[in-house]
């Protein structure tokens, strides 16, 4: 197993390399995991409407009640009963939304009449929607417990501001959705500039060792079939490239803690980050064989990691992405590979599990390509040497 | 017979590198392999280490047929390339180790012939050092040591002092001698004649493919007609004219004489007054004369003999 340990040993030799690439991506990561914050979760933070309420009914005791509820949920600007101010406030949105409580309000409400509020929104406004809402949700429950409860109208008051107001406790079945799950979604897509770049320079290093034709000849002087050499050197660049994903899951397992096991995807997530490892040894390998200065394969590492990160969505997500950008990133690995993080991360990943098994297998394919094709130039070039 | 390589043919597309080029080496010789650059050395000793495949002929080492996978024989083979092939990545000590495990499996063993093949090359003081922090002998020592240390029955040793300094030059050839001393069988190849002349007790010489002659050094000198060059410096004030030139070339076992500026060369065949007889020819003559060289011939004037051209042309 000389060959098989000379391959550490020569990693060793390189190490200093191979750590300033984890250390970017491990920074990155980290970076990533403390202040990514997903456009989804902003999307669902409670906001509230800028309100107007001219009362009309002289604080009757349904138009008092109704205020208080919505002063409580939405910021009240306070505006006269004048129609041109009104219009004013509406222009410059000041205010979105003016509800007017017409005189005669609360005895029409006990009267079980229809039509009670006037409003005055901005057009196509969303939060006028969401204030009618409110509106809505409650005089409905006012009429209800007016119906129904027999209670006393403050006691009936209290009871409907009370309910209006519970906090609803969810409690989710399935994964729990928030940016910690943006984060090692990131994370994972972050790995395959790590294991690009890893790869190159590791896997390229031994091998353009051990191709040097002085180095070559050597070895096929002494007593050791090539058959033999070349298992040592598969088996070596295996257990590294296994090694490089190990720890990257493990690190991911130490930077997000319970919230990634709790998610369920790590499985998936390490599934098809040992898919991208094998397109990216298949890579490694391949930059080994065609390349002779180790200045050159410095830029190819850059190049190869950085560009197919900035052209498949590892450091920009793909949505961002100009589409002739991806169209033509689809036939690199990589953007399979952070195609299938997005699924993953998704929810409704079971829907889309043909699609991510595809993504996985398309990654798959890439390796055995490379893989071919490295056999091949290696032969016709050992044909040529002959 | 150790080596037997007969007939061998090899060619790179229209260059033909070897042709019908045939080889017989015995046990415990310093078997040289002397021609120009180009002329198939090298290419001569990949086919015989299956390096190279080749078009017709034979090899066979230790009486057995070489081939890509007569691993029994390259266990008893040594290699020390014309490059050095060592690992950058590894130390002196971890090269040596490597290459001696090629061979060797047994740890024990391997380690006593690592300190040895460390003792022989004299790097000692450099087990820790890496290849790029060695000068150029040194580093042709390890590239020895890397070849040697598991003590091979048969060493090839290609070019193994070019760009190296005198003294470092020195002391490959002398362990190369040592080796040879403790039982392995040396082919050494080179186009510095004097190195093939110091210490092979055999040389071959080839050229375009061909070995040319195969003998001792005495053997291959007694072939050629030259067998004393003779050097006069004669003083600028003399008149050297056409007819005491003639005279010269009229003395016994005279072959030829040439005057290149002030220098009288005159060629002879062996003979014991050649010197004399031409010193008195120019003192009869009135002529001065400052120094005088008289040389035996050299592998250089075999090759010329035999080429009409320079060894290092």
């Amino acid at each position: 197993m000389q060959v098989f340990n000379l391959y550490f040993k020569i990693i060793r030799a390189c190490k200093g390399a191979l750590i300033v690439y984890l250390v970017v991506f491990l920074s990155i990561a980290v970076f990533t995991s403390r202040f990514y914050v997903s456009p989804a979760e902003t999307d669902f933070t409670e906001t509230k409407s800028k309100i107007a309420i001219i009362d009309r009914d002289g604080g009757s005791r349904l138009a008092k009640g109704l205020t208080n509820f919505l002063i409580k949920n939405n910021t009240v600007v306070k505006l006269p009963d004048d129609s041109e101010k009104m219009q004013d406030a509406l222009f410059f949105r000041s205010v979105e939304y003016i509800a007017i409580i017409p005189k005669g309000f609360t005895s029409n409400f006990e009267a079980g009449g229809g039509d009670l509020l006037e409003t005055v929104t901005v057009p196509d406004s969303t939060s006028a929607r969401y204030v009618d809402m409110q509106i809505n949700k409650y005089l409905g429950a006012m009429r209800l417990a007016q119906k129904h409860s027999g209670l006393p109208y403050d006691k009936m008051q209290q009871l409907v501001i009370g309910s209006l107001d519970a906090d609803i406790q969810v409690k989710m079945n399935g994964r729990v959705y928030n940016n910690k799950t943006d984060g090692f979604i990131q994370y994972f897509n972050l790995i395959a500039y790590a294991m690009l770049a890893v790869s190159t320079l590791g896997i390229s290093t031994i091998m353009m060792v051990f191709n040097h034709p002085d180095i070559k000849k050597r070895n096929l002087c002494a007593p050791l079939k090539q058959r033999s050499i070349n298992i040592q050197l598969a088996l070596g660049s295996i257990i590294y490239a296994a090694a490089c994903w190990l720890f990257m899951v493990i690190c991911s397992i130490i930077i997000y803690g319970r919230s990634i096991l709790s998610s369920g995807m790590l499985p998936a997530l390490s599934i098809n980050a040992l898919a991208f490892t094998i397109v990216s040894t298949a890579i490694g390998l391949i930059v080994g064989i065609l390349i002779k200065s180790y200045n050159v394969q410095a830029a190819i590492a850059n190049i190869l990691s950085l560009g197919m990160s900035f052209m498949c969505g590892v450091f920009v997500p793909q949505n961002l992405l100009s589409s002739t950008v991806l169209r033509f990133s689809k036939i690199l690995p990589a953007y399979w590979y952070v195609r299938a993080n997005s699924i993953i991360g998704s929810q409704n990943s079971k829907g889309h599990f043909d699609t991510l098994v595809l993504s996985i297998i398309i990654q798959l394919v890439f390796a055995f390509a490379i893989f071919i094709a490295t056999l091949f130039i290696s032969k016709l070039r050992r044909t040529k040497a002959q | 017979m150790i080596i037997k390589v007969q007939n061998l043919v090899k060619r790179y597309g229209d260059l033909l590198a070897l042709d019908h080029f045939n080889l017989e080496i015995e046990k415990g010789e310093v078997f040289g392999l002397l021609g120009p650059n180009g002329s198939g050395k090298t290419t001569a000793i990949n086919c015989m280490l299956s390096l190279l495949k080749f078009d017709k002929g034979t090899i066979h080492i230790f009486d057995r047929n070489m081939s890509p996978d007569a691993y029994d024989i390259k266990r008893d083979i040594g290699v020390v390339m014309q490059n050095v092939a060592v690992f950058n990545e590894l130390t002196v000590l971890e090269n040596i180790q490597y290459f001696c495990g090629l061979y060797i499996t047994d740890k024990t063993k391997r380690n006593q012939l690592v300190d040895e093949a460390i003792d022989f090359v004299g790097l000692g003081d450099y087990k820790k050092f890496y290849p790029k922090k060695l000068s150029g002998g040194l580093l042709r020592r390890l590239n020895i040591a890397c070849g040697i240390a598991h003590k091979p029955k048969l060493i090839f040793f290609d070019e193994p002092t070019v760009a190296v300094d005198p003294q470092s030059r020195n002391n490959i050839l002398q362990g190369i001698l040592k080796l040879n001393r403790e039982g392995a069988t040396i082919v050494y190849t080179s186009h510095y004649m004097e190195e093939v002349e110091q210490i092979c007790s055999r040389i071959a010489i080839i050229d375009k493919g061909k070995t040319l002659a195969t003998g001792t050094k005495d053997e291959l000198k007694a072939m050629v007609k030259a067998g004393e060059k003779i050097t006069v410096e004669l003083y600028s004030d003399n008149d050297l004219n056409g007819a005491l030139i003639e005279k010269i070339s009229n003395l016994p076992h005279v072959t030829d004489v040439s005057l290149n500026g002030n220098l009288l060369t005159v060629r002879c065949t062996g003979g014991r007054h050649n010197l004399i007889r031409v010193l008195d020819t120019l003192k009869d003559s009135g002529l001065t004369f400052g120094r005088v060289y008289s040389e035996p011939p050299t592998l250089n004037d075999v090759f010329l003999e035999i080429t009409g051209k320079e060894l290092r042309d």
